[in-house]
């Protein structure tokens, strides 16, 4: 009988401790409140930290430009392809330059197959609007016979494995692309465009600007690169953009209130992950 | 002070019209900035589909609907942009697993379409009776080539310009709650349209207030 009762007691003590796993999945923003209080991340960085990034270019060898980026487990590929198509009648100097991104069920189980869902949307036409607003590229460039013939560059991106701040990924993987980009030097005549692949140009950028994100926990913990975990729990996210000669390209901030300190703080740190970038991309071109 | 087209000064908003339930929906508001025009209305705390049903809050949907056309990526960025900055603000705790839905429709774009629509969400939101800790004004301004800040741009002030910027701040603190910047611009070009934003958007909710006053007083019969 005593035997018994020493088994209940247990049982009772067993049932207040539980594994770690268990509390995250029950309480996951109480589960992350407690790792922030301790000043330290659920997966051991700090909050300055941002996850390793590695950037692999001309992944793809049937793609006029491409590159393949990682931001710890995210990953997007990025590939280009250019076509002849007609100017815009009201645009008739210039190309197009059409961003794209594709969330698959492949990167997480959240996305569903069929057409494009929001989260999508809304990244293909931020990117599309920081092309546009902050001219990345002179799109008369990609001219080739004013209102008869320019470039639409297709760039593609598809999230292969999403673990959060894939609008980081695409962005360097947009950018890292484009400068991979080679055009086929063409020509227009009578009618038609003759290119030739002997002859290459690459695309003349006239600023590359980089992104950084941040999520904010409670109103005042600034985490960067957040993950999957942080960004589904914090829902308030900062987007900073910057270009090469550290003037802003672009600022998008939503969820809930932030001071304009706050916002300072993002800018600088854009900054430095700026330089970081590059030196991460100029390896890259050297391992080509 | 170089004046704009339609003989504004750099830092006046165009007339501001509220109306509120002119729709027979829980509540519905238009809000206009001159031309710019967005009726919103809101319905809930209603049924919810049993696949976005939320345990413990209320399961905020937006529709934004373009004037002419089907939606596209502009408008779902719209809602993308109206649902995290309303969905802080709401007290949807207070309405466990329960809809509540916010369909805003363009009238007409003349600029600061997505500032319009926010002003006329928070006024929806009002009219409908949705407990709410705080309450939202947005704002957009653009720098332009000589490096001016024009307070609500109109649809042509927009185009050639350095940068464009929209702001929503809360009441409370005033304290910033969504923005987005495109163009080329300095920190501290940023902080100065932040600043006049900021002061604009007060001036808003003032605008808000009298409209609820109004309201209310026509309702009960109140001799102001």
């Amino acid at each position: 009988m005593s035997n018994v009762t020493n088994e209940n007691n247990i049982n009772l003590n067993t049932a207040i401790t539980f594994e770690a796993e268990t509390f995250r999945r029950i309480q996951p923003e109480e589960y992350l409140r407690r790792y922030i209080q301790q000043h330290v991340r659920p997966d051991g960085r700090s909050f300055n930290h941002f996850r390793k990034t590695t950037v692999n270019l001309s992944c793809i060898t049937t793609a006029d430009g491409s590159s393949m980026v990682r931001i710890g487990n995210t990953t997007v590929i990025c590939g280009i392809k250019a076509e002849v198509s007609e100017p815009n009648v009201n645009f008739p100097k210039e190309g197009y330059l059409v961003p794209n991104v594709d969330l698959s069920p492949i990167c997480s189980p959240r996305f569903k197959p069929g057409p494009p869902g929001e989260q999508a949307q809304v990244l293909s036409e931020n990117l599309n609007k920081l092309l546009k607003n902050s001219r990345v590229i002179d799109l008369e460039t990609l001219c080739i016979e004013e209102g008869k013939a320019a470039w639409v560059l297709f760039a593609d991106i598809v999230c292969v494995n999403y673990d959060g701040n894939v609008f980081d990924a695409c962005v360097i993987a947009l950018m890292s692309a484009l400068m991979n980009v080679r055009l086929p030097e063409a020509v227009y005549e009578d009618g038609l465009v003759k290119a030739t692949e002997e002859k290459t140009i690459i695309l003349d950028l006239i600023r590359i600007s980089y992104s950084a994100s941040f999520a904010m926990f409670d109103g005042h913990h600034l985490l960067v690169d957040p993950n999957e975990m942080e960004e589904s729990i914090t829902k308030d996210g900062i987007t900073v953009v910057v270009d090469e000669t550290g003037q802003l390209c672009n600022i998008w901030k939503t969820g809930s209130s932030c001071s304009s300190e706050q916002l300072k703080t993002c800018i600088s740190k854009a900054r430095d992950r700026y330089a970081d970038i590059t030196s991460i991309i100029e390896k890259a071109k050297q391992a080509i | 002070m170089a004046t704009r087209a339609d003989k504004r000064s750099s830092s006046t908003i165009r007339p501001i019209s509220i109306t509120t339930s002119l729709l027979s929906r829980d509540g519905s508001a238009s809000f206009s900035f001159g031309n710019t025009k967005v009726i919103c209305s809101v319905n809930g705390p209603a049924e919810v589909k049993l696949r976005d049903e939320k345990l413990d809050k209320a399961t905020i949907d937006v529709v934004v609907r373009p004037l002419v056309g089907t939606p596209g990526t502009k408008d779902k960025t719209h809602e993308y942009i109206l649902r995290s900055t309303f969905e802080g603000v709401i007290q949807s705790g207070l309405h466990p697993r329960t809809q509540i839905q916010i369909v805003s429709q363009v009238m007409m774009d003349d600029g600061s379409i997505i500032a319009a629509a926010i002003n006329a969400t928070t006024m929806a939101l009002i009219d409908a009776g949705i407990p709410m800790k705080d309450i939202v004004a947005a704002i957009s301004c653009v720098i332009s080539k000589d490096d001016q800040i024009l307070l609500d741009p109109t649809l042509q002030e927009m185009e050639n310009v350095k940068s464009f910027h929209t702001f929503a701040f809360n009441k409370t603190s005033s304290s910033l709650l969504f923005c987005e910047s495109l163009g080329l611009f300095t920190d501290d070009q940023y902080f100065n349209c932040y600043e006049i934003c900021n002061a604009a958007a007060s001036a808003i909710f003032e605008k808000m207030r009298e409209a609820v006053t109004n309201k209310l007083q026509e309702e009960y019969h109140i001799e102001s």
